[in-house]
């Protein structure tokens, strides 16, 4: 159990980490290129850490007593991609900047790219360890092998 | 070392024989394997009737609601027991818990690919496809890199 527990935490500090980074360069990109003239305060370095916390929260979308099929997690994700678009778009007005159209479709396409890319990172990083595992499983199959032919000679 | 091999007049006959001068590691190696290769496991057919199969013929155990099936390579048994009893009386014949609802033979694992929400997809032998949960994920992995 405290094992499983350490598995969550893990994760779900990778993702706070990944969605602060991620939330301080779109804040950045997108403020220089729709609000160029404004200043911001010191105050506003916490928005990142804000939004990224609140972000978390609509992962509990995805929690699940019972193991989910793959159409259940697509449409759970699909659900937490839209509660995550009304949250950003909604931690904007934090920044007291007023801004327009173009710059809110801007946000609401990089929460899009940034919850891609969270899962391309993961899936990539599954990948790696499904690789290390197959290599072991290999090599224990060709160890049993080997050991087979010798065993009939 | 040699090794003498002789037919028996019938398989409640067989035997392996281990003879040392010292006893290494690699004789407590070959005797937990052939202990191993002699587990049976209690299993129910579709008619009820009672069979002992080996434990080494299954490749993986399914709970589905309050039965649970052992699903060997072409046939499905039904086991009177709980999965966390398998999970716990099997985990040295490397047989560990994938999910809340399987219980996997390591040894019959072809090959693993990840799959959606850290999950990952286990290729059995047989050709078919078990979830592995992101939360029994590292236990699994450290089966596989250390145990094997």
């Amino acid at each position: 159990m405290k094992r499983r527990m350490d598995v969550f935490w893990k994760a779900v500090f990778f993702e706070f980490l990944f969605i602060q980074a991620a939330g301080s360069l779109t804040m950045g990109i997108v403020g220089s290129i729709f609000a160029e003239d404004n200043s911001i305060s010191y105050m506003h370095y916490f928005i990142p850490f804000i939004i990224a916390f609140l972000c978390l929260l609509p992962g509990i979308v995805q929690y699940s007593k019972k193991e989910l099929t793959i159409r259940q997690i697509l449409f759970r994700k699909f659900l937490q991609l839209i509660i995550l678009e009304i949250v950003v778009l909604g931690c904007q007005n934090l920044l007291g900047i007023p801004f327009g159209f173009s710059a809110y479709a801007a946000i609401a396409i990089s929460v899009v790219f940034i919850y891609a890319a969270l899962h391309i990172v993961e899936w990539l990083y599954s990948k790696s360890e499904a690789d290390q595992m197959n290599r072991k499983l290999e090599a224990y199959r060709a160890g049993v092998e080997s050991g087979a032919k010798n065993r009939v000679k | 070392m040699r090794v003498i091999k002789r037919k028996t007049g019938s398989l409640e006959e067989e035997q392996v024989i281990l003879e040392y001068a010292v006893w290494r590691e690699e004789f407590e190696r070959i005797q937990d394997y052939i202990l191993k290769k002699r587990k049976l496991i209690t299993v129910y057919k579709e008619s009820h009737e009672i069979m002992q199969m080996k434990l080494e013929d299954i490749f993986y155990f399914e709970a589905v609601g309050e039965l649970v099936f052992a699903y060997a390579k072409e046939q499905v048994y039904e086991v009177k027991m709980r999965l966390y009893q398998i999970e716990n009386s099997l985990r040295d014949d490397k047989f560990i818990r994938v999910s809340k609802s399987a219980v996997i033979n390591v040894l019959k694992i072809t090959s693993l690919r990840p799959a959606l929400n850290g999950r990952f997809c286990v290729r059995m032998e047989n050709g078919e496809d078990v979830i592995l949960s992101r939360q029994y994920a590292k236990n699994v992995k450290n089966c596989i890199m250390k145990e094997l």
